[in-house]
């Protein structure tokens, strides 16, 4: 945001003020210096279907969707109405609301291979609560987990890399590369007797790279050192799940969790994630105490009954995927008419963009700043989503931009 | 938490010396080509050492046509002046008292010794100086930045963060002025000159002003990259890594001299 950008002003006295009261003025994913400041608004104030708002009037078609929660689009009434009359009713009562038996019966039935389910708020919440039952349940340790995959913002899985956190919280997980079999028995063999869980993503998302497949091999392999070593798997589905397969990530892989995690897009955005087990870990389960202040809030719950009914209205998987095949053919067909080796990774409703020829992401920051002054808000460098309010026409006017974006970047490249 | 020299353990009173000589050095190297006083002390050979006694990692100032450059390790052709302590090292050049010895192996001593004493207290000086516009303020800072990052990453605080940081070569430009170092492993190394291929990552100040708030911690960098007074390109895990190291170094910076204990 330069000086003279009258774009975002807004935004700019927003973030001056922020900065004043609050560390940073925007913390975490959210923060300025993650997009590319000076071609992304700061501050949102509405959206509706895959449009954002910011607080200077700007329309962007959006393709992060609140980080992958809003899957059937902003403001969708079927979700959020009947969401807002429990509200009205009454939100968070001292007792659960039958909501939650319902939809605990719902995911039960839904999420291959789980028993039981336990609901919360974040990701956060859902990872840290079954990396410590896989704990408590094999009385051992460590946890294994995939190089710069996310599991939430916790000490033990963060990026907060303070020593303290390091000797105490963080010495107990260890990392292999996604993929990397001969690195993920090298540390079973390392580790042995002492391993509680791997937990993994059904594919890899890391940020500033390219997404990866699992290999066919390597799912049934995670799934036999854990048998040999008495460990458990976790599948952590926050980001991906409802965009992969309707009975979890995981049957799209043909895995085998013993623990599944899910938020984001469960309610479409309403504040909710929760853990699933598998009765092999109900008992420990059982003996937890679980609990936080809005965890059993009932308006949340009405909302993902409701979301995943809309969902299957609008089409689920088969259309968002469709729409992301259509998106990623186009971007790639576009760059390689500009030039560019431009590689849409991951899943068609999870898609990213990278460029072959520039690992370090300046192509990814010159080419999603270019959208953004267009109106298509795309970000450099995390993974992209497609909703189910992204019609044909979204998909178009983005690849129009795209085509303009591309042949403007080769010409500077000459 | 401002922390007093007194209260530092002894692995870090021996990274706050590495860095307090490191940092000299370069700052007195790099007033030198700014000030034509300091210039024209340096006109004539020498090269001085630098150091302490039981700490690694001494520097070499050598001045040679009017400008010095800082050379690491040892053999200094005119002499040495080496502090007695790891603390002795960090207190004088915090600004307090510390014992140093000087040992002359050439006559061109009694030059680099002139030079250096002037040379030391003319830099931060410039520094201070509200008068000294931000053009000359700005390379010393970027300067006494990359030096300290270069010293500063030998803190086994930060080997674990250090692991999280991806390899690359950061380029770091204010207004004018740039430098560039190059993060492997857990080591950094400023380099003598700009490489000439696109860096992994690129730290740009709007200009000098910027710069010098930045660097000297008057301004948050992330406030300031949302402002658009700084901006970042290419690999942002390296240039986000090296903000989390130069907390550290800020740390060490604001290490006061406290009560001298008998």
């Amino acid at each position: 945001m330069t000086g003279r950008d009258t774009r975002f002003e807004h935004s700019r006295q927003y973030f001056e003020r922020a900065a004043k009261v609050i560390p940073g003025g925007i913390y975490g994913s959210k923060s300025p210096g993650f997009l590319v400041p000076g071609h992304y608004p700061y501050f949102l104030s509405s959206a509706s279907g895959c449009r954002i708002r910011d607080v200077d009037g700007n329309e962007f078609i959006d393709y992060l969707c609140g980080y992958g929660s809003q899957i059937v689009g902003y403001g969708n009434e079927r979700v959020d109405g009947p969401a807002m009359a429990q509200i009205a009713r009454g939100d968070l009562l001292n007792q659960p609301h039958p909501a939650m038996v319902e939809l605990a019966e719902r995911l039960v039935a839904d999420i291959e291979g789980m028993d039981w389910a336990v609901f919360c708020k974040n990701g956060t919440d859902a990872t840290t609560l079954a990396a410590s039952i896989a704990r408590a349940d094999t009385g051992k340790q460590m946890v294994i987990a995939a190089r710069g995959a996310y599991h939430g913002a916790a000490n033990w899985c963060s990026s907060n890399v303070f020593p303290v956190f390091v000797a105490e919280e963080q010495r107990n997980v260890v990392y292999f590369d996604f993929n990397d079999l001969k690195g993920l028995k090298a540390l079973f063999e390392t580790h042995r007797g002492k391993i509680a869980c791997v937990i993994l993503t059904p594919y890899h998302h890391p940020t500033f790279k390219p997404q990866e497949f699992p290999s066919d091999d390597f799912f049934p392999t995670v799934e036999s050192l854990c048998a040999a070593e008495g460990a458990h798997f976790i599948m952590d589905d926050i980001r991906a799940n409802y965009r992969l397969a309707k009975g979890g990530s995981h049957v799209r892989f043909g895995a085998h969790p013993r623990l599944v995690t899910m938020g984001k897009a469960l309610a479409n955005g309403h504040p909710i994630s929760v853990l699933l087990g598998s009765d092999a870990l109900r008992r420990t389960a059982s003996s937890f105490f679980i609990t936080g202040t809005y965890w059993m809030s009932a308006a949340p719950m009405v909302a993902a009954l409701a979301a995943l009914d809309e969902m299957e209205r609008l089409g689920g998987i088969p259309r968002l995927e469709a729409m992301g095949t259509l998106l990623k053919d186009g971007l790639e067909a576009l760059g390689r008419e500009s030039g560019f080796t431009a590689r849409v990774s991951g899943p068609p409703a999870i898609p990213f963009l990278t460029f072959d020829e520039d690992a370090n992401l300046y192509l990814n920051q010159e080419f999603c700043a270019a959208m953004a002054d267009r109106g298509v808000y795309l970000h450099p460098h995390h993974n992209w989503f497609i909703s189910l309010a992204h019609e044909v026409s979204d998909i178009d006017a983005t690849l129009e931009a795209a085509r303009v974006v591309f042949r403007d970047m080769a010409a500077r490249r000459g | 938490m401002n922390t007093s020299l007194n209260d530092l353990s002894a692995e870090d009173l021996g990274h706050l010396a590495r860095i307090r000589i490191s940092l000299t050095a370069r700052l007195v190297a790099a007033a030198s080509r700014l000030d034509p006083e300091l210039g024209l002390l340096c006109s004539k050979p020498f090269s001085l050492g630098l150091g302490a006694l039981g700490l690694s990692g001494p520097v070499r100032i050598v001045c040679a046509g009017g400008s010095a450059r800082v050379v690491p390790g040892a053999r200094p052709a005119s002499g040495w002046l080496i502090f007695t302590s790891a603390g002795a090292c960090a207190r004088a050049l915090s600004g307090g008292k510390g014992a140093v010895l000087p040992l002359p192996l050439a006559p061109s001593f009694a030059r680099a010794l002139k030079f250096f004493r002037t040379a030391a207290r003319r830099a931060p000086a410039l520094l201070r100086d509200a008068s000294v516009p931000a053009k000359t303020k700005a390379p010393l800072l970027l300067e006494a930045t990359l030096a300290g990052l270069e010293a500063v990453c030998h803190d086994p605080y930060l080997f674990p963060r250090l692991d999280h940081i991806p390899d690359g070569i950061e380029l770091i430009r204010a207004g004018g002025a740039a430098g560039a170092i190059e993060k492997r492993g857990r080591s950094m190394r400023m380099l003598d000159e700009i490489p000439r291929e696109r860096p992994s990552a690129v730290l740009s100040f709007r200009d000098e002003d910027t710069a010098v708030k930045v660097l000297s911690g008057k301004r948050q960098a992330v406030v300031a990259l949302g402002l658009g007074e700084v901006r970042i390109e290419g690999l942002l895990p390296l240039v986000q890594g090296l903000f989390g190291v130069m907390d550290r170094f800020s740390w060490y910076l604001d290490v006061s001299l406290g009560e001298v204990r008998p």
